[in-house]
């Protein structure tokens, strides 16, 4: 068929959405990483409520970890974050 | 911006034949099909005007039963550009130079595509004097604009269910003719590359609105469940290819927006031209500075870190 002319089709940008949001959200693991670096194993309970975490806290969260000794600080500044607001998604970002 | 001219044309040299049994079954009745041969692309220099042209899509065909041979010229048009009179001789400009170069006959076909204007373009360019005709040059003219989706509806043909998205539709039957266009690409059960180069070419030139988009949601839904099925298929790919630049740019982006707060955290400050290397390195390469991040100091090890990648 030669030379594809490159298209982005309607449901191509719909996928992109999609795709954005999911790879936000995957940003989950680079702060485990780093929090492992820094305070070594976490367990199973404390990685769930990393992840549970919205995006804008998972970034406040990078922010803190700098100053992290040990697991401890890790539970303590969790226990400290407001419950999770419900509903309000993030705006779309443009592809 | 999509190229137009070359969408139209890799649909043309994917469904040739289907393209001659749908718009000149004469011609398809004396081609041989298993002939075709693609010429590539035959570049005149406009000797007058010294512009270089190119003839855009010439086909070399064997008569069916025969041994000797002949060219289908096929010139899209995206749009009416030239002075009334200008395309006819153009197409003349082609033919003479395709005869010159190849002596084999040629069958001359413009095929317009723009959606105005819709008055009709000749298919006849003159050269005659107060006494005498001394050319009639006769060339084919598909002129999309001005054909009706119905009549095309039930013919099953690739380049139907393409070409059906730009027969001069009223606002009311984009929603309808996008969701037959897609039926009928649907039926014909083509390999995944077709049909993707269909069904792009068919959201190319049928690209909804909100509105229209839940007029067409509500219309496939009217569908048979195992037809609508078939139909969505269709979008399956896009969308996943799609999803999967997504993701990776949402990586990407997230990535960069908490390192840069890290950063800035870390080193107090962050120069601009910090910042704009930062936002331009791979997931892993962030994925790595992040790590490495946790042991800087100071500005300078930044910028060394930068260094090595």
């Amino acid at each position: 068929m030669g030379k594809v002319v490159e298209l982005t089709t309607s449901w191509k940008e719909e996928g992109i959405q999609i795709g954005l949001q999911q790879g936000i959200k995957r940003e989950a693991d680079l702060i485990l990483r780093l929090l492992k670096r820094r305070v070594g194993k976490l367990d199973e309970a404390v990685c769930q409520r990393v992840r549970a975490l919205s995006v804008t806290t998972l970034e406040s969260l990078g922010e803190a970890l700098l100053d992290f000794t040990g697991p401890a600080d890790l539970l303590r500044w969790l226990d400290q974050q407001p419950p999770r607001s419900t509903g309000k998604p993030r705006p779309k970002r443009k592809a | 911006m999509t190229d137009h001219d070359r969408l139209f044309k890799e649909l043309l040299r994917t469904f040739f034949v289907e393209f001659v049994e749908l718009f000149l079954p004469q011609v398809s009745a004396y081609l041989e099909p298993d002939s075709l041969v693609f010429l590539d692309k035959e570049i005149f220099t406009d000797v007058v005007a010294g512009e270089r042209h190119t003839a855009d899509l010439v086909v070399k065909a064997r008569f069916r039963g025969h041994q000797s041979c002949f060219l289908i010229h096929t010139e899209p048009q995206a749009a009416r550009r030239q002075r009334r009179g200008k395309f006819g001789e153009r197409m003349f400009d082609y033919f003479a130079r395709l005869t010159a170069t190849h002596r084999l006959p040629v069958y001359p076909i413009a095929l317009l595509t723009y959606d105005r204007p819709r008055d009709p373009e000749p298919d006849v360019w003159q050269v005659k004097f107060p006494d005498k005709v001394v050319l009639e040059f006769r060339y084919t003219v598909i002129q999309l604009n001005r054909l009706n989706w119905r009549d095309y509806l039930k013919q099953d043909n690739p380049v139907a269910g393409a070409l059906m998205a730009k027969m001069g539709l009223a606002d009311d039957e984009r929603v309808p003719v996008k969701k037959e266009c897609l039926r009928m690409i649907a039926r014909l059960r083509l390999d995944p590359a077709r049909t993707r180069l269909l069904t792009g070419f068919v959201d190319t030139y049928l690209r909804l609105t909100a509105s229209e988009q839940e007029r067409f949601s509500r219309e496939l839904k009217a569908l048979p469940e195992r037809e609508r099925e078939e139909v969505m298929e269709l979008t399956t790919s896009w969308k996943e290819e799609g999803i999967q630049i997504g993701l990776q740019q949402g990586r990407q982006e997230e990535a960069v927006s908490i390192l840069l707060r890290m950063l800035r955290r870390r080193l107090g400050s962050l120069s601009l031209r910090a910042e704009a290397r930062v936002r331009k390195l791979t997931v892993s390469q962030l994925e790595q500075l992040g790590e490495a991040l946790l042991d800087f100091e100071k500005a300078s090890d930044l910028t060394a870190w930068l260094r090595r990648q």
